[in-house]
């Protein structure tokens, strides 16, 4: 075992050395030369590395190897694409395109929705002449459904039209393998 | 691989060709047996390219194609050492005396000629892929999953083990 500072490094570099298979440095072969304790600690190091040598793995024939390669290749084509290839990437500018279309979208909506009030509001007075006050609830659930409806179908298709805007309709409707070949 | 991941074909044999020594070389080593290094390799191969999409180009290919192979080639050592014990139970319950002491450790030692058979299943990873493929200890960390200091000690470990034994064998 090593017995000093000198002896202690030069074994952990003995050891490196082994690991990379490499000979030692020359100030290292010096030392192992006239130091027993480091001498002995590679000579057993090399009957290690000279026991490691018969470790040799048989030939891998060719017919074994092509058969493999034609097994994993037939996987390699009946696999379905990888997600990560076919996850489309959103075309460049869609978060500007985006943002323009539903600013414009938006102007209108403040009008839009005060004349709808006026409307509402002028048709639930008509109405209450002739229909019982729970008739004219029900007419006018129907008709707040009827327009949250109608802003979610206008409002909800923004993304698309704007993806469509730069990729052109149809690749939104193709599945992203599709796209991509 | 980015190419394998696209789906070509052809990248794909160019991979195979380029490891094939390499990666049947590691897993002989590891097994200790010829046709059953064949079969892990074309395991491994399926692997790679069933999970090609989880690869992150922006590691080192090599690194996960042995990872996938070590985690192989233990999951083979489980299932051999889960058969012994089983051999063994069944051995000694045939016994009239029931036999006294420790139940029978796992063994992971594997039936290997020379010294990568003496070695347990966790320092015949580092040591092969250490000194026969040349794999840094940082590198081994992270085809093995543990930390590089444990990736040192399981060296040093397995050379006083490869010592001891070759002591023994001169004895
Ligand atoms: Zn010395």
């Amino acid at each position: 075992m090593p017995t000093n500072i000198v002896c202690e490094k030069t074994s952990a570099r003995l050891e490196a050395a082994f690991w990379s298979r490499r000979a030692p440095s020359p100030a290292d072969v010096t030392h192992v030369a006239s130091c027993p304790s480091c001498g002995g600690e590679w000579e057993a190091l090399k009957a290690v590395a000279n026991s490691l040598a018969t470790s040799v793995p048989p030939e891998f024939a060719e017919v074994r190897a092509r058969s493999i390669r034609q097994v994993v290749a037939r996987e390699f084509a009946n696999s379905t694409p990888p997600i990560a290839v076919a996850t489309r990437r959103l075309p460049i500018g869609y978060g500007r395109e985006l943002a323009r279309i539903l600013g414009w979208a938006l102007l209108p909506l403040p009008i839009a929705l005060f004349a709808y009030l006026q409307l509402f509001q002028f048709g639930a007075a008509l109405l209450g002449q002739v229909l019982p006050e729970w008739g004219v609830v029900a007419v006018g659930f129907v008709a707040a459904s009827a327009a949250a409806s109608w802003l979610a179908v206008v409002y909800g298709s923004i993304p698309l039209v704007a993806y469509q805007r730069l990729s052109g309709f149809d690749d939104a409707f193709k599945t992203p393998h599709e796209v991509s070949t | 691989m980015e190419r394998v991941q696209r789906g070509e074909v052809r990248a794909f044999d160019l991979l195979f060709e380029r490891f094939r020594a390499r990666l049947f070389g590691f897993l002989y080593r590891r097994c200790g047996d010829g046709p059953v290094a064949e079969d892990l390799l074309q395991e491994t191969w399926l692997r790679v390219v069933r999970s090609r999409d989880r690869y992150d180009p922006q590691r080192r290919f090599s690194t996960w194609l042995f990872q996938i192979a070590n985690n192989l080639c233990r999951d083979r050592g489980r299932r051999l050492a889960v058969e012994r014990r089983g051999k063994r139970e069944l051995t000694d319950a045939m016994l009239v005396e029931a036999p006294t002491g420790n139940p029978h450790p796992v063994d992971s030692r594997l039936d290997m000629p020379g010294l990568l058979g003496r070695l347990s299943d966790r320092q015949r990873e580092v040591v092969v892929l250490r000194y026969f493929h040349d794999h840094s200890e940082r590198d081994i960390a992270r085809i093995v999953g543990i930390p590089p200091g444990t990736v040192k000690s399981r060296l040093h470990q397995a050379i006083r083990v490869m010592r001891e034994q070759k002591a023994a064998d001169a004895d």
